[in-house]
């Protein structure tokens, strides 16, 4: 009897809490819950300004910092940037000088407004700590080299270079995180992190910073771009890939900030409650020579190397098809600078030829000799943890070994690498080529041609690069850094000709860009050319997939089971502790005589 | 052959009977994982021939009959990787060992050798190096030296080499102090070959324990380092493998199986081999460790002796023994240490049982407790004792007789006295065996030590905190706690000065005289024994030679060795 | 006595002093410097000469080595131990922020393989040569062979993402949660590390343990606590009190290793200790941090020692009341 009752009555509680549980579902339109994206970035960035940060979350740590910081307009990746802080600028006739009229009320996430004497600041800050903003100064004071940035008016700034800047609004334009003076104009030392949360005007606002674990952002309500329609992102540091990867696959975390490796793309397309979404970022992984150190110094020897390299290979072979065959030019096809004749030149007979030409002749072990004997033995620098760099190296060395050409991989940790690379002012360094990869910057940036390859010298940074010099290049680069778009391009397609001849670079592959995440948490990714898909756009209603940000919720597990699991650890081991004492009463000592 | 396979074949040439059982088949165990891994590392180019970092088909295969573990994420075979990637990493593992072994054992000879400042300067870096950041020093090394097969080596040794040295250096200062080693060291032998001919071979044991030991850390480490990325991407081996299984996401897809299970279970295969045959090697040179034979092997165990039901106790003893006989070692080789005793104690008399060293007669006297060292047993007689067979008594009957019916006095009582606690608790353990409140144990443990002599003063004393006398005293309280009928006092005496061994002695007849327990005193010293004891037996090379009356055997001595027993001191040192 | 200790204390502080020099001079023997590593890749050669100065000498990098040194005691003396390069935050901050996930991880492993290595292996000490030693003489040598990063990704793969028990990376909970279950989150994301460390540790405190054991248990005063009728726990007892002394030394030296060897589980499992910390540092070339975290492990292996005096008197009276006197 009792237990005939009892049956039911546990029947009807479960439907009611079940009835319960289903309730607010069932009725919808409740005040909506705020909805929480957690996105895993790869490094730490300090306090996200642009001093502090480490490029640790490379190579999305410009489309972070962009969260927090707007620019005047954006992004860097278009031809003609959307106005963002600024509603139109206007230059001179001769493009040295740009008067920016800016977007009116816009306040800081602290509430003051944001005023041209907020730009004017910025400006002459990036200028007077250039040594600080690593990244961000160099469009500041070398090209374009600032003059002055006065104040019209709260809504107007204007902007004088030393010499054309007929790009401004991409670089730095479309560039420069826009800070507040009423903080930093207090700041003497920028590079010092205080406790402080950046202040900025973007559509997030930091609100708490764990050092190397994690940043939560909260959305900004009074964005100029609209309401963001994520309210809160919780963003954990992940270093390693396999964790973060690994973590989004078990639902603990909805978007990885990183490329989606090769291997994973057809898994994670196939997944059920994943998405995958193209967009590349432009980034491209390259061999760099050191073309001041003989038999480098040859440009016949690096076109030798390069016309070895069987780019689309590598492509096959390491990123499993999942990219694109190198540009001999530099530029990524997808930038709106890549000249016309895109593509790598694969011809190990020519290369062959080319090297017997020139007199490098093979010795008794199949390695080329230069004329003093010496083998034509390549060493790669690369980083220890660049996976894809690395194999990709191995197989290069394969393809280039065919041609009489040995390469030798030497991987080391970063900043063992970069130190190699270096060389007492006025010396060349004693390297012989290295590996790197670069993102969109190094690609939709009109002058990184300028910057990557002029000669070694007062202009740009190519001392650094590789140290080629070509006075023809030198030539065409400077002169292109004043010119508009047009007339620029044409000079860009001679300069990519001259690099893909000379080819003091190798580019082995441009990997395409896909992005994994969890519809359930958030829909609206949308893919930003140049940018992938974490980027400021993809939450912002102008822009968002809004069409698919639906309010779905994903339902986290229930976590009784860990517990369970806990209980069950701690009943072994207290199990374990008694059945040990019970056992010492028995004596195995006991039976020894007899 | 490998340095690994030499320490086995070493380790197990001496084994035998040093090593425990279980000891003996973790070496085995061991020496087969480590067989196996060499073995393939050796034939890695017979059982997958061609270059391994050679792509050899697609990328990210599942295992087929082409390739046994699949591809990685080149399409390198990784069946080929594993088989190769054995002689990198235990090429590394057992130079690094060697190496840091080396390194170790030389420090070592230096500091034990010289002692003085040389030791205390280089133990200070023994210190230091122990106490070093080793990532740190590693990145430094490697980034000066590159991460070549040699530097690696180099680095991972420099990292372990302080663990020998500190323990090879205290095995060489007690070495040095061996009696032989001192005189070759006063006439004068140089150093050279003084360390050559006598300290190292005694020193190597545990070298080898220690190069064992160190394969398996440097091992261990450098697979670490690879999986880090500290490594060499361009070797093949076991942490490399894993290195780009963890890079290439093979955790994510079903790839682990054949990429990451493999190579970790080749890596924990190698350390355990190692570990295995290590832990045997450092029973066999450790003597503390070693040596356990604490029972009789499964197969040699001999059935439980029957209760001697036809042997009737002779009247009038309480204790009877008949026929003894005690082998030690293994059944083939076994020595006879008591090889027919027969002897009988009277109720309340003292029964000295006296010879020289090796003559059996501590080793009869434990027999009589059922306390015989390892190796030791009882292979025939028997031991009747009110009426029983001891010998033949079930443990727990054994253990309920301990301290009840038959005590011990131990020989050294300065070890027989647990230094962690204090005497009084000691005695008063022993008095709560006899179902007796704590407090009533208390009480008869302050009785018992007080009559032995220990004023209440000293009784919460810690057993270091009292003399040699005092702590015999002690450990006679602990024997009478329970009244027993038989005490078996194995060399109370020894160790003492005359004084207190006159003493102590009369504190035994007191016992006797006072509890009416039987004593059985064992003793090199007859004329000692003699003043106490009203019987006398002479051991020598485990059977009787002769028995009597104390007063009959000291007078009229019959056999040679008695007379011997007898002799002052003089004497006996010339009949040696 | 007293000059003993005086010299055990002189010797101690040499040891510390060498510690504090290799300190600094190792990681500056490294090749490359912070600003190598603060200067994002791509734009490597963006600093003239002049700026790379600049930099350095904000860091006071540019000093002589010397001056540098200088600086480094006194600030050591002064507690005052600079800024770190990476985080841009005084050193104590970023120390500050990864100690309290160490001596939960770390801590927390050592206790736990304490407490199970020891009741292993006084257990296997006991019962030696039986099926049940050997067994757990060889499951204990077979976890502390697997490679603890082996171990901690089997264990991600098994509880995390096959069962999803538990998360699979970090320490903090997620912002929504607070109060008690943020506290029982944060010890759920401890378990897998906690786990994966305290079984890498485990494996020399039951050897140690057990030989230690073995070694008393062949005391005379075990026999003589059988022979005067003890049994079983008693004589065990007896024995086991006497065993402890080694297996606290070698707890204790196991703490100072393990806050450096943790690098490798925290690497695995995203968990912010000072062990992933130094890895870093070093990478990073963060002297400042670097220099920071040593002193913390000179102090702490001082400290171990420290603890070790106090407890050895507590373990065995011989150093607590050495002998008097009387011979």
């Amino acid at each position: 009897m009792l237990r005939s009752r009892l049956v039911p009555r546990s029947v009807l509680a479960g439907l009611a809490l079940a009835a319960a549980l289903f309730m607010p579902a069932a009725g919808a339109q409740e005040p909506e819950q705020p909805r929480t994206v957690r996105i895993a970035i790869s490094g730490y960035e300090n306090n996200i300004t642009p001093f502090n940060v480490s490029f640790g979350a490379f190579p999305v740590t410009h489309d972070l910092m962009h969260l927090v910081y707007d620019s005047l307009f954006w992004s860097q990746a278009k031809l003609e940037p959307e106005p963002w802080l600024a509603e139109r600028a206007t230059p001179n006739e001769d493009f040295t000088e740009w008067t920016v009229e800016l977007r009116p009320g816009v306040r800081w996430h602290d509430g003051e407004p944001f005023t041209a004497e907020d730009v004017a600041f910025s400006f002459d800050y990036y200028e007077r700590f250039p040594e600080l903003s690593g990244r961000y100064a160099h469009h500041v004071f070398d090209v374009p080299p600032l003059e002055d940035a006065e104040v019209i008016d709260p809504q107007t700034v204007r902007l004088t270079f030393r010499q054309p800047a007929p790009q401004f609004p991409i670089m730095p334009g479309a560039d420069l995180p826009i800070i507040p003076e009423h903080i930093w104009s207090e700041i003497e030392d920028p590079g010092t992190v205080d406790e402080e949360l950046p202040i900025g005007t973007g559509p997030f606002k930091v609100t708490e910073i764990e050092p190397d674990q994690r940043y939560v952002m909260e959305a900004n309500p009074q964005y100029f771009k609209g309401r963001p329609l994520v309210d809160r992102i919780e963003m954990p540091i992940v270093e390693d890939p396999s964790s973060a990867f690994q973590a989004l696959r078990a639902g603990e975390i909805d978007q990885v900030a990183r490329n989606l490796p090769p291997e994973l793309v057809n898994q994670f397309a196939d997944a059920s409650g994943l998405e995958v979404l193209e967009g590349t970022r432009f980034e491209s992984t390259q061999l760099y020579f050191n073309a001041r150190r003989a038999p480098w110094s040859d440009p016949a020897v690096r076109k030798a190397i390069s016309l070895a390299i069987d780019s689309q290979q590598l492509v096959d072979q390491v990123l499993l098809g999942q990219g694109r065959e190198g540009n001999d030019g530099f530029i990524h096809p997808d930038s709106p600078w890549a000249g016309e004749n895109n593509g790598h030149e694969s011809d190990p007979q020519r290369a062959e030829r080319m090297l017997e030409e020139a007199g490098y002749n093979a010795g008794s072990d199949g390695i080329r000799r230069d004329e003093r004997g010496r083998p034509l033995s390549l060493e790669v620098l690369i980083s220890s943890f660049d996976p894809l760099g690395l194999r990709a190296v191995e197989q290069v060395a394969r393809q280039v070994r065919r041609i009489g050409v040995e390469v030798v991989p030497v991987a080391l940790d970063p900043a063992t690498l970069r130190d190699r690379r270096q060389a007492p002012e006025g010396e060349a360094p004693t390297y012989d080529a290295y590996l790197s990869t670069l993102e969109t910057h190094a690609h939709a940036d009109p002058d990184s041609l300028y910057y990557f390859f002029h000669s070694p010298g007062e202009k740009g940074f190519g001392a650094a690069i590789t140290g080629w010099s070509n006075a023809r290049f030198d030539e065409l680069s400077e002169r292109a850094t004043a010119q508009p778009p047009q007339q620029r391009q044409a000079l860009f397609d001679q300069m990519q000709s001259i690099l893909a001849e000379e080819a003091p670079v190798v580019v082995l592959w441009y990997p395409d860009g896909n992005y994994a995440y969890r519809p359930a948490a958030y829909e609206g990714w949308i893919s930003d050319p140049g940018h992938g898909i974490f980027t400021k756009r993809s939450f912002l209603p102008a822009y968002a997939d809004t069409g698919a940000a639906s309010t779905v919720e994903d339902v986290g597990e229930s976590s009784v089971w860990p517990w369970v699991v806990v209980g069950l650890v701690a009943l072994v081991v207290l199990g374990g502790i008694v059945a040990v004492r019970r056992r010492r009463t028995e004596d195995p000592e006991e039976d020894w005589g007899g | 052959m490998s340095a690994g396979g030499i320490a086995v074949q070493l380790g197990l040439g001496r084994l035998r009977g040093q090593v425990s059982p279980a000891g003996r088949r973790l070496a085995a165990v061991g020496a087969g994982l480590l067989g196996v891994l060499f073995l393939l590392a050796l034939l890695a180019p017979l059982i997958a021939p061609g270059d391994p970092s050679a792509p050899a088909g697609i990328a990210y295969q599942a295992p087929s009959a082409e390739y046994l573990l699949g591809t990685d994420d080149v399409g390198h075979d990784l069946f080929a990787m594993l088989v190769h990637g054995a002689r990198v990493s235990l090429t590394i593992g057992v130079l690094s060992a060697l190496v840091a072994t080396v390194i170790g054992l030389g420090v070592a000879l230096a500091a034990g050798w010289f002692r003085g400042r040389v030791e205390s300067v280089l133990m200070r870096i023994v210190d230091l190096a122990l106490s070093l950041p080793f990532l740190v020093l590693v990145i430094v090394l490697a980034a000066f030296f590159g991460r070549g097969l040699v530097t690696t080596v180099l680095v991972i040794a420099a990292v372990l080499w302080a663990r020998p040295a500190r323990v090879l250096r205290s095995q060489v200062i007690k070495v040095r102090e061996f009696q032989h080693v001192v005189a070759a060291r006063g006439i004068g032998a140089s150093p050279l070959r003084l360390i050559f001919r006598h300290i190292l071979p005694r020193v190597a044991p545990l070298g080898v324990a220690q190069f064992v030991r160190s394969a398996t850390i440097a091992v261990l480490i450098e697979s670490s380092l690879a999986f880090l990325g500290l490594g060499d991407p361009s070797r093949v081996s076991w942490g490399n493998i894993l290195f780009f299984a963890n890079q290439r996401s093979a955790f994510i897809t079903d790839a682990w199986l054949w990429w990451v299970l493999p190579p970790g279970l080749a890596l924990t295969a190698a350390i355990l081999g190692f570990a295995f045959v290590g832990y045997a090697v450092e029973e066999w040179s450790d003597p503390r460790l070693g040596a356990t034979p604490r029972r009789r092997a499964r197969t040699g165990r001999p059935a439980r002796p029957e209760a001697a039901d036809d042997i009737e106790q002779a009247p009038g003893t309480v204790l009877d023994v008949r026929d003894l006989v005690v082998e030690y070692g293994p059944p083939a080789t076994a020595i006879r240490a008591v090889d027919g005793v027969s002897f009988t104690v009277a109720p309340g008399s003292i029964v000295g049982l006296v010879g020289e060293s090796g003559s059996g007669k501590s080793t009869t006297a434990m027999a009589l407790l059922r306390l015989l060292p390892p190796g030791a047993r009882v292979v025939q007689g028997a031991m009747l004792f009110d009426g029983r067979d001891l010998r033949a008594l079930p443990p727990s009957a054994m253990t309920a007789l301990r301290g009840r019916g038959v005590s011990l006095i131990p020989q050294s009582a300065m070890n027989a006295l647990n230094p962690a606690y204090t005497v009084r608790r000691q005695v008063a353990e022993a008095a709560a065996l006899l179902p007796r409140t704590a407090a009533a144990a208390d009480a008869r443990a302050r009785e018992l030590l007080e009559f032995v002599g220990i004023p209440s003063a000293r009784q919460d004393a810690y057993p270091h905190e009292l003399s040699g006398g005092m702590r015999q005293r002690v450990v006679i309280a602990m024997a009478i706690a329970n009244e027993p009928h038989l005490i078996v006092a194995d060399e109370p005496v020894t160790g003492l000065d005359v004084v207190t061994q006159v003493r102590i002695l009369r504190l035994l007849a007191e016992v006797q005289e006072r509890w009416g327990a039987a004593i059985v005193l064992v003793s090199h010293d007859l004329p000692l024994v003699s003043r106490v004891a009203n019987e006398l037996v002479v051991m020598h090379e485990g059977r009787i030679v002769e028995a009597g009356p104390a007063a009959a055997v000291t007078e009229r001595p019959e056999h040679a060795h008695t007379r011997a027993l007898l002799a002052p001191l003089a004497v006996q040192e010339g009949l040696a | 006595m007293l000059r003993h200790a005086g010299r055990t204390i002189a010797q101690y502080g040499l040891v510390v002093a060498a510690i504090v020099v290799l300190n600094f001079a190792l990681p500056r023997l490294a090749p490359g410097d912070a600003v190598d590593y603060l200067i994002p890749p791509e734009q490597a050669g963006t600093l003239t000469v002049e700026q790379r100065d600049r930099i350095l000498s904000q860091y006071g990098l540019d000093e002589p080595v010397p001056v540098q040194f200088e600086r480094y005691v006194s600030g050591l003396v002064t507690g005052d131990l600079q800024s770190s390069i990476r985080y841009g935050q005084p050193v104590v901050d970023v120390i500050g922020e990864r100690i309290g996930w160490t001596v939960l991880l770390v801590g927390g492993a050592v206790m736990l393989a304490m407490l199970i290595g020891t009741l292993l292996g006084f257990r296997s000490a006991w019962r030696r040569g039986r099926r049940s030693d050997v067994g757990t003489l060889s499951g204990v040598m077979l976890v502390d062979s697997m490679p603890p990063f082996f171990v901690g990704m089997l264990l991600i793969l098994v509880f995390s993402v096959a069962l999803g028990w538990f998360p699979v990376f970090g320490a903090l909970p997620g912002t929504e949660i607070a109060g008690l279950s943020a506290i029982g989150e944060i010890l759920q994301r401890l378990v897998l590390p906690l786990v994966t460390l305290t079984l890498a540790a485990i494996g020399p405190i039951y050897l140690v343990a057990r030989s230690a054991l073995v070694s008393e248990l062949r005391e005379d005063y075990v026999l003589m606590a059988r022979a005067k009728g003890l049994v079983g726990r008693a004589v065990r007892r007896h024995a086991q009190r006497n065993a402890l002394m080694p297996v606290v030394t070698i707890g204790l030296l196991e703490v100072g290793a393990l806050v450096g060897g943790a690098a490798v589980v925290e690497t695995v499992f995203s968990y912010p200790g000072l062990g992933r910390l130094i890895y870093e540092s070093v990478l990073a070339r963060d002297y400042p941090v670097l220099q920071g975290v040593f002193l913390l492990l000179a102090i702490g292996v001082i400290l171990a020692n420290l603890i070790g005096d106090l407890l050895y008197p507590l373990l065995d009276p011989r150093v607590r009341r050495p002998p008097a006197a009387a011979a």
